[in-house]
Formats: structure tokens, C-alpha cells, sequence
């Protein structure tokens, strides 16, 4: 329980740390703050089972490693997401007084002691034994294997100004339409590295689009990505480069593109690292420009109950670890008690007490209720 | 024509030189549905919020961005450095000044803190 205990301190931590840079997160088009809180009780219910119907077919270690490709579904952003999303998901129904009698406690405490056993294995194997936050290692997060890099130097070409602002370009325009495609949350986008060049002055890091066309709000978009994911190795001299807890690159100074020096364009072809040539940029940017006007001008039809619902399972989406676990039988859908319970509540109330306690950071009180202590409510906590 | 400081925020992406141009306020969706193709071009834009679900059209071609919330790393601040353009976010701005589109503004996004001005005769 102490470990458990000190987990959930660092998870405090880095929750208040990720808030201090970005604020709650608001939208022209979605109901941010709403869907989040559904999607986190949703979370809160559904994690703990998916995870032990995923352990009866394969140990955390193996899932963990499994997640070391490129463009993988299943990254230390998905991870950190997932079981922050959970303690805040609990934090809400703690305050909700839904876990106060004796019984719900120690179920409460048995589940998360259950899934942060598995969760942490499962993200030590990813990191390959080097930590478990990405802060544990220096804002470094390098999961690529050596044949996997190797073959990634070769690939990289030097660049000249016009396909480095193409470049820029192209992932701009699919960043904001994955952004828009994931209901406003960063599904999809990752960076790890950065990976020293050996005998270079110079870093690679990978920006991974991990899917192109998935989720709730995927079947507004008619066509079919060139490609399923794409991956760009930058190779960038003279700046500083920081991975955060949610696979965001930062760079020092900010603006890294006078320093890519040169980029490789990959995708994961049924587990395959493959080359794409510069050619391709023209047509994901033609596909990506397309598939944004398209889901958007459908989204903005939607009625904000249909909105809610998606940006929930979008935040509480656990089937890429069953995809890549190779395991059938797991639906995404919101769980009955968010549809009794929660969602009527949600659109009432639109932001959930616990989220206005995130605004004040710098409060002395703790946010994340530790185990085996007493369970504080809302007028208390 | 003089510059009177209005209000601040956090550069998110800098510019190292005064960023001038006429502002363009979005404040819902529904002005965002209004824009006309090109009308934010060389503006500088004030927006609410910081997510970018419908904005990154308008913006491609901005001048520069205020946004009144978020951080430097909100999807808005992440879409600024992408296009490589000057923005400040989490913005506090003086009360009671017209701040209508066509108004003359200009932002010094050339260190953390970033400064909006408004020109006055």
C-alpha cells in the first residue's frame, strides 16, 4: 500500500505540473470539461476489469514491450493517461460521497491496488526497466530498439528550406485535424526520443501519428488515410529537446525548424518499419486537409449530448491494449452508470466540482486521495 | 501614434521583432462558421479558448494569436509554434476597451512575457 501510495504522490504531481502549463482545456466545439469527467468515471468502472481480462491472456510485461514499435497504439502516453485518468476518475465519485461506506472502500482499494500492480509492470517493460515516468529519466523517452534506430539513421535524408516548410506544414495540418478527429484530446500524437546520433552533434526524435482515421468521430471521414500511421524522424541540431509525461515534444529555443538538419518518413506496416518517400507528404497533406473540412462541418452538427458521449469514449478508449494484446471481447462504450448516473448529471452541472479544486494549484490541500487513510468529501477535502 | 500597454501572457511562440496588425476577435463558433476564406490573414487574432477544433484554417495564415486561456502547452500554443506563429497565451487584458475587429494592435511576443498594445493617436 505504500507503494501504491507513493504512485499516486508522483501522479499528484505531475498532474498539478501538466495543469500549470495548459489550464483546463476549452473548445469552440466541444464540451471539453464535461465529456472529460464522464469519460474518467467511465474510466474508473471499466479500467479495472479490461485490465483483468487482458491479464488472463498476457502479462504486463509482454504488453508493456509490445507497445516498443513504431506507431504503436499503445504508448507511455497512453499509460500515464490512463491511470491518471483513473485516480481522477475515482477523486470524482469520492467527492460525489460514492465511496464512503466500509464495503466501497476496500473495493475501491483492492481494484486500484490490482490495476497499479499491473499498470506498473506493464509500463517498466515498455520503458525497458529505465523508469516509469518519463521525469525519471530526464524528459529523455528512447523505446526504440537498436536494429530499429540503426535503420532509422540510414533513412534520414538532408533537407533544404522548401520540403522543411513542407514538412512543417503536413504535421501542423495533421496535428489539428487529429486534435479535431479525437474530440480535442491528443489521441494519436506522440513523440519519444530524443536518441543521440552517434558521432553527430545531434538528436533524433520520432513525432508518431499512431492512427490516421480512428475513434467515435472517425466514420465522418469518407476516405481512407494514404496510410494508417505515419512516423517523422527529425533529425535536429542545436536545440534542447524535452519529451513531457504526455509524449509532447518541447524544444529550446521554441522554434526547432531551423534546426532540422534532415527527416525520414515511416510507417508501421503490420509491425514492419517501412519508408515513405517525400512524395508522400503532398498526398497525407491533401488527405489530412480533406478529412478536417469533412469532420468538421459534420461535428458542428452534432448535438452536444452526441458530443459528450464521443469525447467520453474517446477519453476512456482502453481497445488498442486489447488490439494490440490480440484480444477479442472488449467493447467500447460507456459503462450503464455513466448513462444512468453520471451523464444527466454532467450536462447539468457541465464541470465537475473536482475540476474547479484543479484551479487552484497552488492550494496546500491535496488533490489525489491516498489509500488507507480516511475518505474525505467534498465539503472536507 | 502611440502604444499603450493593455495587457499580458505567456509567449508560446516568440517573435523577435513587434508583431503589427489589425485584430480579428473569434468568439464562438458561430463567428468562426461566418469567417470568409482569407479573413484572418495577417490579422492578429483573439480568441476565448485554447483548443483549435475549427480553427486551424483561419489561422494558417494569422499574423499573430492572443488567447485569453491556456498555457504553452494547449493544443492552441502547440498549433502557433507549428505554423510558427507569434503567440500569447493565457492573456489578462484591461477591462473596458473596445477591442472590436479592425482595431490596430500589436504584441512584443520576444520574451516569456508577452505584451499587448493597442495604438492610440
Amino acid at each position: 500500500m505504500d507503494e501504491a501510495n507513493t504512485l499516486i504522490e508522483k501522479f499528484e504531481y505531475h498532474l498539478v505540473n501538466l495543469l500549470s502549463k495548459r489550464t483546463l482545456l476549452e473548445s469552440f466545439v466541444f464540451p471539453v470539461h464535461t465529456y472529460i469527467a464522464v469519460g474518467l468515471y467511465n474510466l474508473y468502472y471499466k479500467a479495472p476489469q479490461a485490465f483483468q481480462m487482458l491479464a488472463a491472456h498476457i502479462t504486463p510485461e509482454e504488453l508493456g514491450r509490445r507497445g516498443r514499435v513504431l506507431c504503436s497504439t499503445i504508448n507511455q502516453k497512453t499509460h500515464f493517461s490512463i491511470m491518471l485518468g483513473y485516480l481522477v476518475g475515482r477523486e470524482q465519485l469520492i467527492m460525489d460521497g460514492a465511496i464512503s461506506t466500509k464495503e466501497e472502500i476496500a473495493e475501491d482499494e483492492e481494484k486500484l491496488l490490482n490495476l497499479l500492480s499491473f499498470w506498473k509492470k506493464m509500463v517498466m517493460a515498455y520503458r525497458n526497466n529505465e523508469g516509469i515516468f518519463v521525469s525519471d529519466t530526464g524528459n529523455r523517452l528512447n523505446v526504440l530498439d537498436e536494429h530499429d534506430l540503426m535503420t532509422i539513421r540510414e533513412l534520414i535524408q538532408y533537407v533544404d528550406d522548401v520540403s522543411r516548410d513542407k514538412l512543417r506544414r503536413m504535421m501542423a495540418l495533421i496535428q489539428s485535424y487529429l486534435f479535431l478527429l479525437n474530440c480535442e484530446s491528443r489521441g494519436n500524437i506522440f513523440h519519444h526520443g530524443p536518441y543521440m546520433m552517434e558521432g553527430k552533434n545531434s538528436v533524433i526524435v520520432v513525432r508518431e501519428f499512431s492512427s490516421l482515421k480512428s475513434g467515435p468521430l472517425a466514420v465522418y471521414v469518407d476516405a481512407n488515410p494514404p496510410w494508417p500511421n505515419l512516423a517523422v524522424a527529425l533529425e535536429l541540431k542545436g536545440v534542447q529537446v524535452k519529451i513531457d509525461e504526455v509524449g509532447t515534444m518541447h524544444t529550446q529555443p521554441e522554434d526547432y525548424t531551423p534546426a532540422i538538419e534532415g527527416f525520414a518518413l515511416l510507417y508501421n506496416k503490420q509491425g514492419k518499419l517501412t519508408e515513405l518517400g517525400r512524395e508522400a507528404m503532398d498526398e497525407i497533406t491533401s488527405f489530412v486537409e480533406q478529412a478536417q473540412n469533412q469532420v468538421f462541418s459534420r461535428v458542428t452538427e452534432l448535438d452536444e449530448h452526441s458530443l459528450i458521449i464521443s469525447g467520453a469514449l474517446q477519453y476512456s478508449n482502453l481497445t488498442h491494449y486489447f488490439d494490440v494484446a490480440g484480444v477479442s471481447g472488449y467493447t467500447n462504450e460507456l459503462h450503464e452508470r455513466c448513462i444512468d448516473e453520471h451523464l444527466a448529471r454532467m450536462i447539468n452541472i457541465r464541470i465537475h466540482p473536482f475540476m474547479r479544486k484543479l484551479n487552484f494549484l497552488n492550494n496546500t490541500k491535496r488533490l489525489l486521495t491516498r489509500l488507507g487513510g480516511a475518505i474525505m468529501n467534498a465539503d472536507t477535502a | 501614434m502611440r502604444l499603450r500597454k493593455i495587457g499580458e501572457g505567456i509567449t508560446a511562440f516568440p517573435s523577435s521583432s513587434l508583431v503589427r496588425g489589425r485584430l480579428k476577435v473569434l468568439k464562438s463558433l458561430s463567428d468562426l462558421r461566418r469567417l470568409k476564406p482569407g479573413e484572418c490573414a495577417e490579422k492578429i487574432v483573439l480568441v476565448p479558448v485554447a483548443g483549435v477544433a475549427g480553427m486551424t484554417i483561419p489561422l494558417m495564415r494569422a499574423s499573430g494569436i492572443i488567447c485569453t486561456t491556456g498555457g504553452v502547452t494547449s493544443h492552441l500554443a502547440i498549433l502557433a509554434r507549428e505554423f510558427r506563429i507569434p503567440c500569447i497565451m493565457g492573456a489578462t487584458i484591461e477591462k473596458n476597451i473596445d477591442l472590436n475587429d479592425g482595431r490596430n494592435i500589436v504584441i512584443d511576443a520576444s520574451r516569456y512575457v508577452g505584451e499587448i498594445y493597442i495604438e492610440e493617436a
